[in-house]
């Protein structure tokens, strides 16, 4: 069994590695239904296991495909849930002992110490900015010592260790009881997943007005659905810039005029002459991360500089699977990927090189090459972002951190943290 | 698993499985001394073995299972296969492996597969050294396709488009012409031209090709790419015609000119996917550069997809500005330059001053303080000691270069080889720990040819314990006892000190004389370090200044003229069986055949025979091969004198004596014979494939009528020929008669001779 969930865990890290599943969406979906059968497949005494298990098959995953953010966010949702869940029963725990028997200590410490046993789930903030150095403290040693962490006395708040072990002390036979709720909210997910397209392409009617002009840039399925869906009750132009070298833009025109848009292609080179004509911009995005910035198609970046110049509002439509808790210094975050220069220059010009150098005898020994870097994502930061709609609405860059608390724990931000020692252990 | 909606490469689900035949073995010497202890194809490309690289790329285009093909070093090819987890039964592709360790040839290893009759469909044939990142799915689609019409679309050949006569001298591949149909694709014809060489200034087609297509493509700028779909009835035709070696010279050549049998083949362009093999150090570092420079995405070391596990363990790397890839846990010290271009193993040491740029270093490596390494590839565990200087070259596993030794551009170290303190190692210079048997006559791929290390040595008395030990042969492929070798030759084996040093270890060498690359000119265009400006010189089996010239065009006019090829091959067999001393019933063997295989008749042998026997009468044409020049005579008779004359008429007279009963099995008729005569009087003039030999024919039209004679005297043409060609020129124009005015003479001697014989005759009938 081991065996089989390993082989698993290896034949989807292989397909992410040879580039079998492409796309952010792709990506989280697959790995969400990965951690789907794995965790109905694996029996868990506790939640701590089942904590630890998740982190290790997240960060395996999340290794075979560094650039693929959604991997680790899709993991660090999971281990959300699996923590809310403790705390879920935390609580029922808590209700049952104080109508079973208040003990008397509690009754002595008084209501303030009682709201610190217990504060809200919030996020980083200056407020608990000394609980986030603990955790962090706490989570950088891997799991293995994650008991030592909790049996050491606690005088903060109960951090989700504690939680966790409570959460252990209810197992019955041997399995946690909470993995049925947890599977549920996998499902769900996954579910979520699926139309997370059309989730985002609800919104349109409210941000795309009538006879207004849109602007787009390179390929995306999540703009394409958007477009197509506000084109059922409004009347508007699109103007679709190709998107070189991968030129996704010109694919993206030829759909919305055979749906029977007014579309405009034009080069990359015109997008600043075209903005003054246009009243908003509408882009895709690979990662949504923690500062608010995005990781987008190439070119992006000169598209939101032109907005800016231009004061037009540069929307940006994401999925929440793309919400990364990571920041773009974070060095675990491998932020482009290089692609063949094919899609640049012609294969032959490696060579032209030998003639060039002929011309130049007695000057070579120093191999010289054009090279040729062919990027795929840009950064676009928070201050160039005037919104962004999610599946769940819009919000403006600034409010990203507060999706990050609803989403993830902060416990689980460093997941990748441990991502190198896991794999070269 | 969610579907991938648009899988980058690969073929669509519901196809029927793919096959794939790999063959890990190169069937040639081109990567020797190092494939004496390790296959080419577990040679690591930037960190990894080329073998993966091929596996990695059949795997991601969705093949099903493949058949590695092992000869030579199958043990350690299995054992990467085990190691690197591609026998694992999870693996998404089924690895089989097949050993055999006595084929010879691609063609062998072919009938081998065939005879074990596993293949049943479409599979893919390729070698374990092409680096690839094309989508075989749509080659594969429209292969299927065109069988679907057509079962006789036997294969495709997957070639390279846009390739420059740079970029080819950058691979060190060969040239190429294709002549095909610009619709269909279907090949028409396929001429290689050796690398280095320029390209032919003409090229033919046969005219009837457009009765079949409206036009022809031909086409100069492909490359092949060693990839090829083939049908299950490609093994079918390699083990009818048990000779096929190779599969493009013999397989395709030999389809190509069996077009009534209407087997076609077709190729299939690649344009902006990456397909190139490493053929020899020149491609080697060609496809280095070019992994570097992520032409083969994704095949690029960051991606870290290729190895997944075993001898060579998961790798780490990233990429950092300027193409440089690290690992891991790098010692770097802070003084270090990396240079552009840079690959740089888990566990290397590189201190402070050292410079690295546009090189691969292997993992465990270590770099010395103030050592220079450029462009050159360090396996594993390599040592450069402090102040060391290694350009463009390549050092095997172990290799150690000591203090303030220069390595010189070029130069190929095998395993384990010292080069000591202060040495310089000259360019093109290969070392190795195993010694090179003087006498090697056989050309197999990778087989055993050398003596363990200290065999030929005086044994010192330290070594000899283990030059006793050392004399077995050792067997191809025991690593054990390469690495043995060093500790005998620390003190014992005498290596060649001159060469390494009195403190390193290693013996020359030399490539193989039969390989085409054997001078270190011509090296110098296929060895690891970049090429020099302009074309190689040909292989130099003569020393005349205008050699570059003349063999340049015999490069040409082997291509461009199958007839001027045809005499060369006709003569070529002829003096070989002059000079080996072969009996005229084997000669008679041999030319026939090669009648029968150039589609020539019994005139065209007679013809180049006599022609040759004319050559033989004067000094060495420039063009003749080195081994043939003993048999002509030093020097051409003055042909001004009488006396000359009658030197020339006295030295074929002699020839003919000897095989005049050869040429007249080849002059089967008279219009044969007429032919001969009009050969001979081309080869006179120096008209047609005889203009600008070189050879001094000329001096024959002097002696012109004599020869007549001398042939007519040695019954080799008839006197009813003679007249017949005398006719036919009767009319011709005034400079077409030259001739036919010199022998006017001897015709006229001929005329008067029959008119007697006839009047004899009709006395003869009257009395």
């Amino acid at each position: 069994m081991p065996q089989q969930v390993q082989g698993d865990i290896e034949a989807l890290c292989r397909k992410f590695r040879r580039r079998q599943i492409e796309g952010s969406l792709n990506t989280a979906r697959a790995t969400a239904e990965l951690l789907r059968s794995l965790i109905t497949r694996k029996g868990h005494p506790d939640a701590t296991s089942l904590l630890s298990d998740v982190r290790i098959w997240g960060t395996q995953l999340q290794a075979a495909k560094p650039l693929e953010l959604a991997v680790g966010n899709i993991v660090r949702r999971v281990l959300h849930m699996i923590r809310e869940e403790c705390q879920n029963e935390e609580k029922e725990e808590v209700a049952t002992a104080k109508v079973a028997a208040l003990s008397e200590k509690e009754k002595i410490t008084g209501l303030l110490s009682r709201a610190f046993r217990q504060p809200p789930p919030r996020s980083a903030s200056l407020h608990n900015l000394l609980d986030l150095q603990h955790d962090a403290a706490a989570t950088a040693v891997p799991d293995g010592p994650a008991e030592q962490a909790v049996a050491a006395p606690s005088q903060h708040a109960p951090d989700s260790q504690d939680v966790a072990q409570s959460g252990a002390q209810r197992r019955r036979g041997g399995h946690w009881e909470g993995k049925a709720s947890i599977i549920d909210q996998l499902n769900e997910l996954v579910g979520e997943l699926r139309d997370i397209d059309s989730n985002i392409a609800l919104h349109a009617v409210e941000h795309i007005h009538a006879n207004e002009s849109i602007l787009t840039f390179g390929m995306s399925d999540t703009v394409l659905a958007f477009l197509l869906e506000a084109a059922k009750k409004r009347d508007f132009q699109v103007v679709v810039a190709e998107g070189a070298p991968r030129y996704g833009g010109q694919e993206l025109a030829r759909k919305l005029a055979q749906a029977g848009l007014h579309t405009t292609a034009i080069p990359d080179a015109a997008i600043f002459a075209m903005m003054a004509r246009v009243n908003k911009v509408l882009v895709g995005a690979h990662a949504l991360l923690a500062n608010g910035g995005v990781m987008t198609g190439v070119g992006s970046h000169l598209v939101a500089l032109a907005a800016k110049r231009h004061a037009v509002p540069f929307v940006v439509l994401v999925g929440l699977h793309k919400l990364s808790p990571l920041f773009p210094h974070d060095p675990s975050v491998s932020f482009n990927d290089f692609k063949s220069p094919s899609d640049v220059m012609d294969f032959s010009m490696v060579a032209e090189v030998l003639d060039a150098e002929e011309s130049t005898a007695g000057v070579s020994g120093e191999q010289l090459y054009v090279h040729a870097p062919n990027p795929v994502f840009d950064y676009v930061p928070p201050e160039l972002i005037s919104l962004f709609v999610t599946d769940t609405g819009g919000y403006t860059p600034s409010y990203v951190y507060r999706l990050l608390a609803e989403y993830y724990s902060r416990e689980d931000y460093t997941l990748s943290k441990e991502l190198l020692d896991t794999i070269i252990r | 698993m969610a579907p991938s909606r648009k899988a980058p490469l690969g073929v669509a689900p519901g196809e029927e499985a793919l096959i794939a035949v790999l063959l890990a073995d190169s069937f040639n010497q081109r990567f020797r001394p190092i494939t004496l202890e390790r296959p080419k194809v577990l040679l690591p490309l930037a960190g990894v073995p080329l073998l993966d690289y091929t596996l990695e790329w059949l795997a991601s285009n969705g093949v099903a299972e493949v058949y590695v093909f092992c000869c030579a070093h199958a043990e350690q090819v299995k054992e990467h296969l085990k190691a690197a987890g591609w026998l694992q039964e999870r693996s998404s592709i089924t690895v089989k492996v097949i050993v055999s360790t006595t084929c010879k040839s691609a063609g062998e290893a072919l009938r081998e597969i065939d005879v074990k009759d596993m293949i049943k469909s479409d599979f893919v044939l390729v070698s374990g050294d092409v680096v690839s990142n094309m989508d075989l799915g749509s080659a594969l689609r429209m292969h299927r396709a065109r069988r679907e019409k057509n079962k006789n679309a036997l294969m495709t050949m997957v070639m390279k488009a846009g390739t420059t006569p740079a970029q080819r001298r950058r691979l060190g591949d060969q040239s190429l012409i294709v002549a095909m149909d610009p619709q269909t694709k279907r090949l028409l014809r396929y001429e290689e031209v050796e690398a280095g060489r320029p390209l032919p200034n003409q090229a033919t087609v046969d005219a009837h090709f457009w009765s079949e297509t409206d036009s022809v493509e031909v086409r100069a700028d492909l490359a092949d790419t060693y990839i090829y779909i083939c049908a299950p009835e490609v093994l079918l035709l390699f083990s009818d015609n048990f000779d096929y070696q190779n599969v493009r010279k013999d397989f395709v050549s030999g389809v190509l000119s069996e077009e009534e049998l209407g087997q076609q083949l077709y190729v299939h362009e690649l344009h902006r996917d990456y397909a190139a093999s490493v053929l020899n150090f020149r491609s080697y570092d060609a496809i280095s550069s070019d992994v570097l420079q992520r032409w083969t995405f994704p095949f690029v070391p960051d991606t870290n997809l290729l190895p997944l596990g075993g001898a060579w363990g998961p790798s780490s790397y990233r990429l950092w500005r300027n193409f440089i890839y690290k690992e891991q846990h790098l010692k770097l010290g802070r003084e270090a330059r990396i240079g552009h271009s840079s690959c740089i193993g888990m566990g290397t040491t590189i201190e402070d001053g050292a410079q690295v740029a546009g090189s691969i270093i292997g993992r465990n490596c270590l770099i010395g303080k103030d050592a220079i390494v450029l462009g050159s590839y360090l396996l594993e565990g390599v040592r450069i000691h402090a102040g060391a200087q290694v350009s463009h070259s390549l050092l095997c596993d172990g290799v150690v270069v000591k203090e303030d030794a220069t390595v010189c551009s070029g130069s190929v170290l095998s395993f384990k080889v010292v080069v000591g303190q202060e040495q310089v190692i000259e360019q093109h210079t290969s070392l190795s720990l195993c010694r090179q048997l003087q006498q090697s006559t056989s050309l197999s791929d990778d087989e055993l040819e050398y003596a363990a290390a200290g065999t030929a040595s005086p044994p010192s008395e330290a070594a000899l314990g283990s030059s006793a030990e050392a004399s077995r042969p050792r067997l191809p492929g025991a690593l054990e006892d390469a690495a043995a070798a060093p500790s005998d030759g620390e003190d014992g084996a005498h290596y060649d000190a001159s060469l390494v040093g009195p403190d390193g270890a290693g013996y020359r060498w030399q490539p193989h004389e039969a390989e085409p690359a054997a001078s270190s000119a011509v090296a110098a265009y296929f060895s690891i370090a970049p090429p020099p400006p302009g074309l190689p010189p040909p292989p130099d089996d003569f020393s005349d200044d205008d050699s570059t010239v003349t063999a340049a065009e015999e490069a040409q006019d082997a291509v461009v003229d199958p007839e001027a090829s045809f005499k060369r091959e006709v003569s070529e067999t002829f003096l070989r069986c002059v000079r080996d001393g072969f009996e005229k019933k084997f000669l008679e063997t041999e030319l026939n055949s090669l009648k029968i295989a150039e589609h020539k008749d019994f005139a065209d042998c007679a013809r180049y025979i006599l022609t040759t026997l004319l050559a033989l009468c004067l000094p060495a044409p420039p063009r003749a091969k080195a081994e043939y020049r003993s048999l002509f005579p030093e020097s051409a008779p003055e042909t001004a004198t009488p006396a000359g004359k009658t030197e020339l008429l006295r030295r074929l007279q002699r020839l003919l004596n000897t095989w005049t009963d050869l040429l007249k099995q080849f002059l089967r008729s008279e219009d044969d014979q007429v032919d001969l005569l009009l050969t001979l009087e081309e080869f006179c003039g120096e008209e047609g494939v005889f203009e600008g030999t070189g050879e001094q024919c000329g001096l024959f039209s002097a002696v012109f009528a004599k020869v007549l004679q001398l042939l007519y005297d040695a019954e080799v043409v008839s006197e009813d020929a003679f007249l017949k060609w005398a006719d036919e020129k009767a009319h011709a124009e005034a400079e077409d008669r030259v001739f036919l005015d010199k022998a006017a003479e001897f015709l006229k001697w001929l005329r008067e001779a029959e008119t007697e014989e006839e009047n004899s005759d009709e006395e003869d009938e009257e009395e």
